[in-house]
């Protein structure tokens, strides 16, 4: 049996497939949710470590994980960012040559289409859809043809899918964007999977309307379940023009947030919700969770995930009244400041 | 699993202001202990502090800033670092957690299970504070205060009070906030290193939520990727 969990680290993104022979982590956010569903699952031996672009709130986390003395990381798998610069790029190269030097962490330093070979585990395949080789030997930061600005490393997000027995059953698109949506389907006309961890957190997609973006994207991906990876309080998201996109092309599908936006309920709970697994969830602690950490078990005939939609639901028509997932029906909250984050 | 907690019943007052221990007794009789105020006069040395408290209560509610009017020779974080290193759970409390908490009191955080703001002070959360200073002297962390190796970089060196103190960003706790603890923490022998964009591992309770609360120990100089290194941009 195997497993993925999409983790509530509140803002950011980090998500775990578990199978029979191991444990392949997909980006590593903020905090200490990934090493608290690492010690919960008994997990001591990570096969690898994916990491679909350097931003913050996706690789932070590994700066930690790869000091555990408790913990192995057989490979870590990423693309190149040394154009932009970073601090936390630097902080990358420092953690990772000390891994290699003393750990023999194997540094795989590209994460592209030709990668998925690589990453095989039958019947589970973890393929990464995009970016192409040639793509990320221009890395971000780096110019494109024909005066365009230069590559985001959002554009570059590495996309990940986790196909079962032929099943595709989850998306991880990082933070794709408009130009990285066109990367991708030059690749991969269609990035079908059941399951999307809706890119960017439900932020802007670069300079593109959020509302087509989204819509262009559930349209191409067809998803059951829409997963936002958010920070209550952080970055306004989901922004409601994303919701709006995505339940234009699927009007059916779940929408489950991970914490609930202010944009949705003012307040928290005041009582802790009765509807969330059993996994680690940052916003658990104060409440802050809407659907909290999900979990997939994969390889069945329909998609089984916890928390269920029908709890999850009843949650947010107790909890959540300007709730943007269900069918912002409810009139908009009073635009909310954006700030501007990775 | 809860762990059976010694039953805590008397609570020492330490303050070297007398109106604020008389305030913080009515707390503590409001709490459900018995307060016990510690008088001076001038504590030389920490373990004179702690042998009157350890002889008179079960637990302490320590004040920072003992030294002003010659209460003690030493401040309130030391000595609560002390009563917990004998496993007597003790909560540190300051009206003035914004300047003292960098420096003074994370000198001793490690060991410093609770830091109250005297704002924040009420029967609640004495009761709440002492108690998670109880688990904690039994080797039950809560997730914020749990120390796990991480990687702090150096922004700079800086001198306050006459402490040579460091700022620095410990990514995966905030990777957009700076935070300043004294140099004295990192041993002697890296002190040198201490330089402007210096990587360091340390353990580092980077589950809390507010900066004030962090503690560091056990540094280690990270190394600097080489020309050799594959990665190196």
């Amino acid at each position: 049996m195997a497993d993925l969990t999409i983790l509530d680290v509140g803002h950011g993104n980090c998500a775990i497939l578990r199978d029979e022979r191991g444990a392949v982590v997909i980006d590593a956010g903020l905090g200490v949710t990934l090493l608290e569903f690492l010690e919960q699952r008994e997990i001591t031996g990570i096969d690898a470590v994916l990491i679909s672009h350097a931003d913050a709130d996706h690789v932070a986390g590994l700066l930690t994980l790869l000091t555990q003395e408790h913990i192995s990381v057989g490979a870590v798998f990423l693309n190149t960012e040394t154009l932009r610069k970073t601090a936390i790029w630097h902080q990358l190269l420092v953690a990772l040559t000390d891994a290699r030097r003393r750990r023999a962490v194997k540094v795989h330093s590209q994460l592209t289409s030709t990668s998925s070979e690589l990453l095989r585990r039958d019947p589970i395949e973890v393929q990464v859809l995009a970016p192409s080789p040639e793509l990320a030997l221009v890395g971000a930061g780096g110019k494109q043809p024909g005066g365009r600005p230069p590559l985001s490393a959002n554009a570059m997000s590495a996309v990940i899918r986790i196909v079962v027995n032929g099943t595709p059953e989850v998306l991880l698109p990082g933070d794709l964007d408009t130009p990285g949506l066109e990367y991708l389907l030059a690749e991969c006309p269609e990035p079908r999977a059941r399951v999307l961890v809706f890119p960017h957190h439900g932020g802007r997609p670069a300079r593109a309307d959020p509302a087509d973006f989204a819509a262009r994207l559930c349209t191409v991906v067809r998803a059951d379940v829409l997963v936002f990876s958010i920070g209550r309080g952080k970055h306004a998201t989901p922004q409601p023009e994303v919701i709006r996109g995505a339940l234009r092309a699927t009007p059916e599908a779940h929408i489950a947030c991970t914490q609930l936006s202010e944009r949705c309920a003012a307040s928290l709970p005041s009582t802790p919700p009765a509807h969330l697994n059993e996994r680690p969830a940052r916003g658990r602690a104060g409440n802050a969770c809407c659907a909290g950490t999900v979990e997939l078990a994969l390889g069945g005939d329909t998609p089984a995930y916890t928390p269920a939609r029908a709890g999850h639901r009843t949650f947010v028509e107790r909890e959540a009244p300007t709730a943007l997932c269900m069918g912002l029906q409810t009139p908009l909250l009073p635009v909310l400041k954006e700030e501007r984050g990775p | 699993m809860v762990v059976a907690e010694p039953e805590i019943r008397r609570v020492a007052v330490v303050d070297d202001d007398r109106s604020q221990a008389d305030v913080m007794s009515e707390l503590i009789r409001e709490a459900g202990y018995e307060p016990i105020i510690i008088l001076g006069p001038r504590f030389e040395r920490v373990e004179d502090l702690v042998g009157k408290v350890r002889e008179s209560a079960d637990a302490a509610i320590c004040d920072h800033r003992l030294q002003p009017r010659g209460f003690a020779r030493f401040n309130g974080a030391e000595a609560v670092a002390a009563l917990i290193e004998l496993r007597i759970p003790s909560l540190l409390i300051t009206q003035y957690v914004d300047i003292d908490a960098d420096v003074s009191i994370r000198r001793w955080r490690h060991h410093v299970p609770v830091l109250l703001s005297r704002d924040d002070a009420d029967p609640d959360s004495i009761v709440q504070g002492l108690n998670a200073c109880a688990r904690e002297v039994h080797g039950e962390h809560l997730p914020s205060r749990r120390p796990w190796r991480t990687l702090i970089q150096v922004d700079e060196t800086n001198q306050e009070s006459g402490d040579q103190v460091v700022d620095a960003h410990i990514p995966s706790w905030n990777p957009h906030q700076a935070v300043r603890f004294p140099a004295a923490l990192v041993p002697p022998p890296l002190r040198s290193n201490l330089a402007p964009g210096a990587c360091f591992f340390a353990k580092v309770n980077i589950g809390a939520d507010r900066a004030e609360d962090l503690y560091f120990f056990d540094f280690e100089l990270a190394p600097e990727p080489e020309p050799e290194d594959v990665l190196l941009g």
